[in-house]
């Protein structure tokens, strides 16, 4: 079947910015590993009991299998991929959307999109995302009506995760600087060349219509299981 | 086929059961039952509680009103006691096959209920050779066809060769000859070995040859015919599948 | 979908692989993966790279399986480097190669081994919680899949999404991406029915 409308289109160009995407290989070794420590710790201690989680793991499943196949729709022309982190993170919960958030990551990797040696760090960044979410959502914005709660929540989390990815990002960029100097031998200390305010600029600037498009695509989908099964947003 | 008055496996009065979406559905009129060794078949319009109703038995739903047993126990409270005399197809394959080959598929209820490893290459590699899945017994689930996932479903509910059968439209997506071989299958199976069978089936035709006993279930839950087979199908009416006629 | 087309071609073409050959599979893109990441040599990421596109050539492999989706992390690779005021052009084309074979050592590992297989030799050393998951997630890609499929025919069938109408049209989306994940969750449950009808006790048997 050919849509006009969707490239379904395996090649993506444009990322969703709230995924970690710096390249494999600039970050300094250590957030690698104590990403990847606090990464297991945080796991053994949500799921010490595994079997509680039993009942919702074909949920788990099914919501992170529907977050990867959703990012395969391209909104063309604006190369915006569509991204269900808060609608997941809403329903899934903080527990199981910290999993779901490394299943996701994992598969992702695994699968040309890059990120290999941040799949920890993307992981936590991406179910803290989700946790905010499920809290702003179902705690903190509780009494107001979906479409305002999602939407609220979705701008909120989503230039979190916008943010938490700059700050990283402008790490990476600082410590590929300083390997050009002991690279090249040849640039002076002061001449750090990375420039915060182009790469605030394609993140927030940029990235606002992402993260504009996303929150309203969210929240008509969270408005629309609100008339239809609103239990489950109980 | 005369009834026996031989033991009842499954059985119940009047149970009621309410859904998420407040939709409640009661289960009464006739007692139903279903005596070991015999094929009993749900006959009813769409939405009577058919599929409502081998959920109660296979304790996946509680009953607010009234009780079932099954092969003694309540399913809903004790279902791991009798679930290796269980085995299910239920309406929607895709959700059912779990294992990720066809051969994985059959032998996980096997491997779950304890059985050494022999023993399930064994059982499965029967099974797969009865139901003709040899050509694709290394396929991944997800790559089958609606009418291969079907059959796989089957084999994997008989592999442990249980006492009772629940089926929820077993025969949907299969061919013609898919169909019958698996309804000879059943038949031959009930005849050698007893098993119990309890469906919910929309063909006629296959319904006659398969069923002893049928329940017709009218629009809105209740059991409202009920004999053997050919009698109940003389006796039931279109106008029998309609709501007005029940005044829902 | 990608996904499914690397499973389907490594299925087609080692219908029937050994443990012992995914295991060496594995180590070999581990100790892949830990010189590309560790390296600032250009001349080695060079020959990583050129002998993985070998691989892909020699052993006629879709490029569209395996090096144009790889090209993926150039996107976010691209501004990356882009903000950067002056960058050394070795500098910036080792790390553009590190980025781009490890995403390309991924896709060949997987477009030889499938994740079930994979899962099958690792089941044993994971959690079997997280095997578990991982299992249910991508079987339940290939279902979910089909069902997006007969979304996107609705929407086309049907219209409600133009581009002359954005607001209407992320409304209509944001509507059946709401409808697909309801149908998710309805058969997360019969699913979940089926595990615990079938016996399930934390392990999927490979």
């Amino acid at each position: 079947m050919n849509f006009d409308f969707f490239k379904n289109n395996q090649y993506a160009t444009l990322k969703e910015m709230s995924h970690l995407h710096i390249p494999d290989g600039v970050l300094p070794f250590y957030y690698i590993l104590f990403s990847a420590i606090l990464f297991f710790i945080l796991g053994i201690a949500i799921f010490r009991k595994p079997e509680k989680n039993y009942k919702k793991l074909p949920l788990l499943g099914f919501l992170s299998a529907l977050m990867l196949v959703t990012m395969s729709l391209e909104i063309a022309p604006i190369l915006y991929h569509i991204n269900l982190t808060v609608p997941a993170g809403i329903i899934l919960g903080p527990a199981l959307s910290f999993l779901a958030a490394f299943i996701v990551n994992l598969l992702l990797s695994l699968f040309g999109h890059g990120g290999i040696s941040t799949i920890f760090l993307n992981s936590l960044i991406l179910s803290l995302e989700t946790s905010i979410a499920w809290l702003l959502f179902k705690k903190i914005f509780k009494n107001l009506p979906v479409f305002l709660r999602g939407l609220l929540t979705s701008i909120i989390v989503l230039y979190l995760g916008t943010a938490i990815t700059f700050v990283i990002t402008l790490q990476a960029g600082k410590r590929v600087a300083k390997n050009q100097i002991t690279f090249d031998h040849k640039e002076e200390l002061e001449m750090l060349s990375f420039d915060e305010k182009r790469l605030a600029f394609l993140f927030f600037g940029l990235g606002s219509v992402g993260v504009f498009l996303e929150s309203l695509l969210s929240s008509f989908l969270l408005a629309y299981i609100a008339k239809v099964k609103s239990e489950v947003l109980d | 086929m005369a009834e026996s008055t031989s033991e009842r496996i499954v059985e119940f009065s009047c149970i009621k059961h309410t859904y998420f979406d407040k939709t409640s559905i009661s289960i009464c009129g006739l007692h139903f039952q279903v005596i070991r060794g015999t094929k009993v078949a749900l006959l009813g319009p769409n939405g009577c509680g058919k599929t409502t109703l081998l959920k109660h038995i296979l304790g996946l739903i509680h009953s607010k009103e009234g009780d079932i047993k099954v092969f003694g126990v309540n399913p809903a409270k004790d279902f791991a006691k009798i679930r290796a005399k269980i085995g299910v197809v239920l309406q929607d394959v895709d959700e059912q096959l779990i294992g990720p080959t066809v051969f994985d598929d059959i032998a996980f209820n096997l491997r779950n209920l304890g059985f050494k490893e022999p023993q399930v290459r064994e059982k499965v590699n029967k099974i797969i050779a009865e139901f003709n899945l040899l050509a694709i017994k290394d396929k991944m689930v997800y790559y089958l066809s609606g009418g291969e996932k079907k059959k796989v479903a089957i084999a994997g509910a008989l592999v442990h060769e249980p006492e009772l059968l629940v089926l929820d439209e077993p025969f949907e997506n299969l061919d013609y000859l898919s169909s019958h071989q698996i309804a000879d299958y059943l038949i031959q199976l009930n005849k050698k070995k007893k098993t119990s069978i309890v469906f919910a089936l929309h063909d006629l035709h296959l319904l006659s040859q398969i069923a002893d006993f049928i329940y017709f279930m009218y629009p809105g839950g209740k059991i409202g015919l009920y004999g053997p087979a050919k009698e109940v199908l003389e006796k039931v009416k279109l106008e029998d599948y309609q709501l007005e006629k029940h005044h829902i | 979908m990608l996904i499914a087309d690397l499973d389907y071609f490594a299925h087609k073409n080692n219908p029937s692989l050994k443990p012992s050959a995914v295991v060496f599979r594995l180590v070999l893109f581990l100790i892949t993966t830990i010189l590309v990441l560790s390296t600032k040599s250009l001349p080695l990421l060079i020959t990583i790279y050129g002998f993985l596109i070998l691989v892909i050539l020699f052993c006629k492999v879709p490029l569209r399986l395996t090096l144009f989706p790889s090209f993926l992390p150039l996107v976010f690779l691209l501004f990356f480097l882009l903000s950067f005021r002056s960058l050394n052009i070795l500098l910036a084309l080792t790390i553009i190669l590190k980025a781009l074979t490890l995403s390309l050592s991924t896709l060949v590992l997987l477009v030889f081994t499938s994740v079930y297989r994979i899962l099958a030799v690792l089941a044993d050393f994971l959690p079997p919680l997280l095997v578990s998951s991982l299992w249910l997630t991508y079987k339940s890609l290939f279902i979910l899949n089909k069902n997006l499929v007969s979304l996107l025919a609705a929407w086309h069938f049907r219209g409600g999404l133009s581009i002359k109408k954005p607001l209407s049209s992320l409304k209509n989306l944001g509507f059946g991406l709401g409808f697909l994940l309801i149908k998710s969750l309805d058969m997360a449950e019969k699913e979940y029915e089926a595990l615990m009808l079938r016996g399930y006790n934390g392990r999927i048997y490979f």
